[in-house]
């Protein structure tokens, strides 16, 4: 049962942060898909709810030269709306999580920031900021700061989010128009579940073997989304043939241990699954794949 | 009587108010002066309650009672009196109530919850059916010799067994020493929640005068007023029950579950009514779970593949008290081979306390849990003496040759066309017929190159009788108006399955009446209700029908006295047909329904009859169980069917995606076919979910670790809106039957996850003895037998594999 509250409404950024900082036991609203229910569940304890739907200038989602800026505001189904997800091969990957995300009602209500905000580690929009190397746009009591995504995940429900500050916005570098993304996840029913796990990739230069760079992130497998560093090396700079591929994917099972106590899927199961999305993914965003006849092509 | 409406699909009765958001269901309701309560449930699968600390609670605002476990001191139960509404001194699972708060609101219910302290002292917990059996196990209820036990029941004192169903016929161990192939498995049904969209909840009242009111979310009234009225020691007119809409019920509402605790808890505070509301994840410890069985099976075999002995035996590990699930126990132990024809066998089923959730019925009510066994087992024995798994069951099949079930019954044709059902289905899924030709899909172009899967196909019968007790009555009042109107008047619940909408088109064609001049007025209240035992085991439709056509025949009566007298003609002399009375020889002579059903009145003023009131009703010849052999009419109506699946399982991810879906029930005549249809639909999406996804999740102390919608996996639109559905309504007419209909509702989920293993098995060679099929499960196992076998044979029917 949901516990009683005070629920806040302010105007202004400002006037937010300052609640934020300084009310007891006190949590931001955006769309609430998460904080109700934890609220509900006695997870979390709020007195004070502090509604940012209100707040002037946290918009929804905008273009802004070669970055997309995904306001507090912004809703999945908003982003979903937005042209340069669906014009932009670099930003498929946005697309392809909100697609899959919730139930067409939950999407209308959640927030992409809400999403990120709530640092949780197989959330959707996690390993896609991870690949996209977004920025988090910080607005506290002592000012704005910026800070890359990777920096803003502390561990399972934890940020870098300081007393009263306010995700306000997540800028997106959008790939030039050589690039492809993709997101996969693997849950226990098509329709709406939490994804056992996630994986995010986007690829530089996909057509260009020799100048190309890979970058995967994985979701639900550790405390946070991780990168694979080594693994987007061996995948960089070069035709990706099926020895590589299969080395790529030992390394990436070998590379993760998740938690035991999943509901969602063994460690066993992750394992595999992580490689098997990859070859997923890359079967989906390279042509041919793999790439034998490129390599013998090559010098 | 001539079949108009019957066997046409005319609309739900309740359709509008459903849609429109009118019909209201327990939990709308609201009275003044309302009081809330909530309940402390025990973290402890087994403990001693050491010390409650209650009055910290009982002081703050709004706070009317706290009460525990010793405050109410009455025995509940339906077949065993083994409970108390509330935990005394032992709690026996994780998630019984140890205390409750009855407060002004919700919010001030939680709030008092939170300040009560109870002390527990942990005891060993027994958390499945084998550890429960094992000897020198702990017992779960150590004064079972005690208990008040209704007769046909068997609880072993000193041990956790609660009941011991058994059936033989012939010799079992020389049947099985003759046989010349003998095949012997394990098998597991786990548990599984019936997540019905509609919690349980209930409201009650002690009123001044003493007596009890109570509106409940219940699929059977009358059950529930017998039970708290036994309980209470009140006579059963002092207590009322009002049942109306449910949103959904599976056999989780057929039980008494928060019903007793609720009254107990106004008892508390009289004259208020006391309003209990489940949350979701309440209802999964608080009402009951489903399943819950393993057993052992071993068949012998002549070398030709005829069945010859068959030595079964079942465990349910039954929770932590027995109520109904007592019954469900002879309904899987003589289901237990199926529909197949075994001289020589004997069949064991022990229920078992267990220090878990108390388990109850859930649709299928014991036959989906032991023919999944039974029909995994026909797979592997026709393996064994390498036939086709069709012609094997076909070879054995019970129904044609009139042969004994394990009952003694004998089963003839005229029980249903079962080899007519398995050939549709065979036919449908292509099994059986040629395996080319069968998929067109196949020939597809696909623009990526496809993952690598593997296609099969399984079928398995099923047979289903309704698990009821030897009296189990049904009722219905015909009240006929002055315009020639009838309201038909019968307690079975309307949880979603139509029977309202089959019941007016049954009295209207017995009547011979239109359909729109009949009305089932919705909501049973047991004060005027003419009473229904309950709305379980696929019975409303079949037993409604007979009480109907029992009702109809005084009102006809009746109707003809009355306008013999308008007539002035011998009774024997008029006749009803259609809506009028006349005289028979000389039609010209008539005289409308609405003319004579409220009594006649003549061109002077005087009247004679009187408005037509009749009630009419019906139970089907049944016994108890034969203390020698477990035979007897344990089994009062007989449905047969069989359902296929043509599967896909994605070899990379162990997903299994069901293509097609095929069912044939012989359903004797169907009332209504569309809502006949869906129903076969929505129990085979039910079925899948058991199959695929559904699972309760154990932790290590007893307590259930996905008790709620986000990890309970039921299946979605998602997840069913690609598979090629097919219903098959077969209708042998039954034997002196007025209606025809046999019980249709539960079957369509009976053999739903045996077709899905026996095609997952025929796909990827891996056989699961266990639900559910989730695509980690599959994925696992077949990484299990790769790693078994170094070099291993590509998996049958692979296509696609690069
Ligand atoms: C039925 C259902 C299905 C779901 N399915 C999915 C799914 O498929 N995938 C998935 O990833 N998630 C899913 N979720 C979880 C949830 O919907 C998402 O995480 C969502 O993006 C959260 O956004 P919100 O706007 O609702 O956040 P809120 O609930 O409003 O907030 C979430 C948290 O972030 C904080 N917060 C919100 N906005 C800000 C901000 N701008 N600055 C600082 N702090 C902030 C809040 O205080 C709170 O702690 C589901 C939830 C439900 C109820």
């Amino acid at each position: 049962m949901l516990r009683p509250f005070d629920y806040h409404r302010p105007r202004t950024l400002d006037e937010a942060c300052a609640l934020g900082a300084t009310l007891a036991d006190a949590a931001y609203l955006a769309g609430g898909t998460d904080l109700l229910v934890k609220i509900r569940d006695g997870k979390q304890r709020a007195r004070n709810v502090i509604d940012l739907k209100r707040v002037a200038g946290l918009g929804r989602v905008r273009r802004d030269g070669d970055h997309l800026v995904i306001g507090a505001l912004c809703t999945i189904t908003d982003l979903l709306h937005a042209e340069e997800v669906h014009a932009e091969p670099g930003l498929a990957v946005l697309r392809d999580a909100g697609v899959v995300f919730g139930c067409e009602e939950i999407r209308h209500r959640a927030t992409v920031c809400g999403n990120v905000a709530h640092a949780s580690p197989g959330a959707e929009y996690g390993s896609p900021m991870f690949v996209l190397e977004a920025d988090c746009v910080l607005h506290g009591p002592a000012g704005e700061r910026t800070i890359p995504v990777a920096d803003f995940y502390r561990g399972p429900g934890r940020s870098a989010l300081g007393p009263g500050e306010i995700l306000k916005a997540l800028r997106v570098p959008i790939a030039p128009r050589s690039a492809r993304s993709a997101y996969l996840r693997r849950s226990r029913v098509r329709g709406m579940d939490l994804a056992g796990l996630n994986l995010a990739l986007l690829v530089l230069d996909a057509t260009e073997p020799a100048r190309r760079r890979v970058r995967l992130a994985m979701g639900a497998v550790a405390g946070t989304p991780i990168r694979a560093p080594e693994v987007e090396a061996l995948l960089s700079g070069a035709p990706i043939t099926r020895d590589r591929l299969e080395q790529a994917k030992g390394a990436l099972s070998a590379g993760i241990s998740p938690r035991p106590t999943s509901l969602r899927a063994s460690p066993e199961y992750k394992k595999a699954m992580v490689a098997h999305l990859l070859e997923a993914g890359l079967e989906r965003l390279l042509e041919p794949f793999p790439e034998e006849v490129m390599a013998e092509a090559s010098p | 009587m001539e079949q108009r409406c019957i066997g046409t699909s005319v609309p739900r009765v309740d359709a509008l108010e459903k849609v429109t958001g009118e019909a209201r269901y327990v939990a709308d309701l609201s009275f003044p002066g309302m009081l809330h309560a909530k309940l402390l449930r025990s973290p402890h699968a087994h403990a001693r309650i050491v010390r409650i600390e209650k009055a910290a609670a009982a002081a703050m605002p709004g706070v009317h009672a706290v009460a525990t476990g010793k405050d109410l001191p009455w025995w509940v139960g339906e077949c065993i009196r083994d409970q108390r509404p509330m935990a005394v001194e032992t709690a026996r699972f994780a998630g019984e109530p140890v205390a409750a708060v009855v407060a002004s609101s919700e919010d001030a219910a939680l709030a008092a919850l939170e300040a009560i302290r109870v002390d527990y002292e942990p005891l060993p917990a027994v958390l499945d059916a084998r550890a429960a059996l094992a000897p020198g196990a702990p017992l779960v209820h150590p004064d079972l010799g005690t208990y008040h036990v209704l007769p046909g029941f068997r609880p072993s004192p000193g041990t956790n067994v609660f009941h011991h169903y058994f059936v033989k016929a012939g010799d079992v161990t020389k049947g099985l020493a003759r046989a010349a192939v003998v095949v012997e498995q394990e098998y597991e049904f786990p548990h599984l929640m019936h997540t019905a969209l509609e919690n349980h909840g209930c409201l009650a009242r002690y009123t001044a005068g003493g007596r009890l009111e109570v509106h409940a979310g219940a699929q059977s009234p009358f059950t529930v007023r017998n039970v708290v009225a036994e309980a209470f020691g009140l006579p059963r007119h002092r207590v009322s029950v009002r049942g109306g809409y449910l949103g959904g019920g599976f056999g989780g509402k057929s039980d008494a579950t928060v019903e007793p605790l609720t009254c107990a808890l106004a008892r508390l505070c009289p004259g208020r009514w006391v309003r209990l509301i489940l949350d979701r994840e309440e209802s999964f410890v608080g009402s009951v779970l489903g399943r819950g069985f393993r057993g052992r099976y071993r068949y012998g075999l002549t070398r030709r593949g005829r069945l010859v002995a068959a030595d079964i035996d079942l465990l349910m590990a039954g929770g932590a008290y027995s109520w109904t699930a007592v019954n469900i126990l002879p309904c899987a132990g003589h289901n237990g081979i199926g529909p197949y024809f075994v001289p020589d066998l004997e069949i064991h089923a022990r229920g078992l306390y267990t220090n878990t959730p108390p388990v109850g019925a859930y649709r299928g009510y014991g036959h989906p849990d032991s023919q999944f066994m039974a029909e995994r087992h026909m797979d592997l024995c026709a393996r064994a003496v390498g036939m086709d798994p069709v012609a094997f069951r076909l070879k054995n099949l019970l129904g044609k040759s009139g042969k004994k079930n394990p009952l003694g019954q004998r089963v003839d044709s005229s029980a249903g066309d079962l080899e007519g059902c398995i050939k549709l289905v065979a036919q449908d899924i292509g099994m059986a017929t040629s395996p080319e030709g069968i998929r067109a899909r196949e020939a597809e172009p696909s623009a990526v190159s496809r993952p690598a899967v593997a296609v099969g196909r399984g079928l398995a019968c099923l047979m289903k009788s309704p698990g009821q007790a030897t009296n189990a009555f049904t009722t219905v009042v015909l009240k006929f108006n002055e315009d020639g109107t009838v309201h038909v008047i019968s307690a079975v619940s309307e949880m979603g399955q139509g029977v309202h909408t089959a019941i007016a088109q049954i009295a209207a064609d017995l009547i011979e009446i239109p359909v729109e001049k009949v009305y089932v007025p919705q909501g049973t209240d047991t004060d005027y209700s003419p009473y229904d035992w309950q709305t379980v085991a696929s019975r409303a439709t079949w037993m409604q029908g007979r009480a109907i056509a029992a009702a109809w025949e005084k009102a006809r009566k009746e109707l003809r006295a009355t306008a013999a007298k308008a007539f002035g003609v011998p009774v024997a002399k008029v006749d009803y047909r259609r809506g009028t009375l006349f005289v028979r020889g000389d039609e010209s002579r008539a005289l409308p329904l609405e003319k004579v059903c409220h009594g006649y009145v003549f061109p002077d003023g005087h009247a004679v009859g009187g408005p037509v009131l009749v009630a009419g009703h019906y139970v089907p010849h049944a016994t108890y169980a034969d203390e020698q052999t477990g035979r007897g009419e344990l089994a009062t109506s007989w449905t047969f069917g069989c359902q296929g699946a043509e599967v896909e399982v994605d070899l990379r991810t162990g997903e299994v995606t069901v293509l097609r879906f095929s069912s044939a029930i012989d359903v004797g005549r169907a009332v209504n076919p569309e809502l006949a249809k869906a129903q076969v639909i929505g129990a085979v999406v039910f079925g899948l979910g058991g199959a695929l996804t559904e699972t309760v999740t154990w932790g290590p102390r007893g307590e259930i670790r996905n008790a709620s919608m986000t990890d309970y996996k039921v299946p979605t639109p998602e997840d069913v809106r690609g598979i090629d559905f097919r219903v098959h309504l077969l209708e042998t007419p039954v034997p002196g039957d007025p209606v025809g209909s046999r019980c249709l509702a539960e079957h369509g989920a009976v053999a739903v996850a045996p077709a899905i293993a026996n095609a997952v098995a025929d796909a990827t060679g891996v056989d699961f003895f266990d639900v559910p099929l989730a695509a980690e499960r599959v994925f696992l196992a077949l990484q299990a037998r790769a790693a078994q076998a170094p070099s291993p044979k590509p998996p049958r029917k692979a296509k696609g594999a690069r």
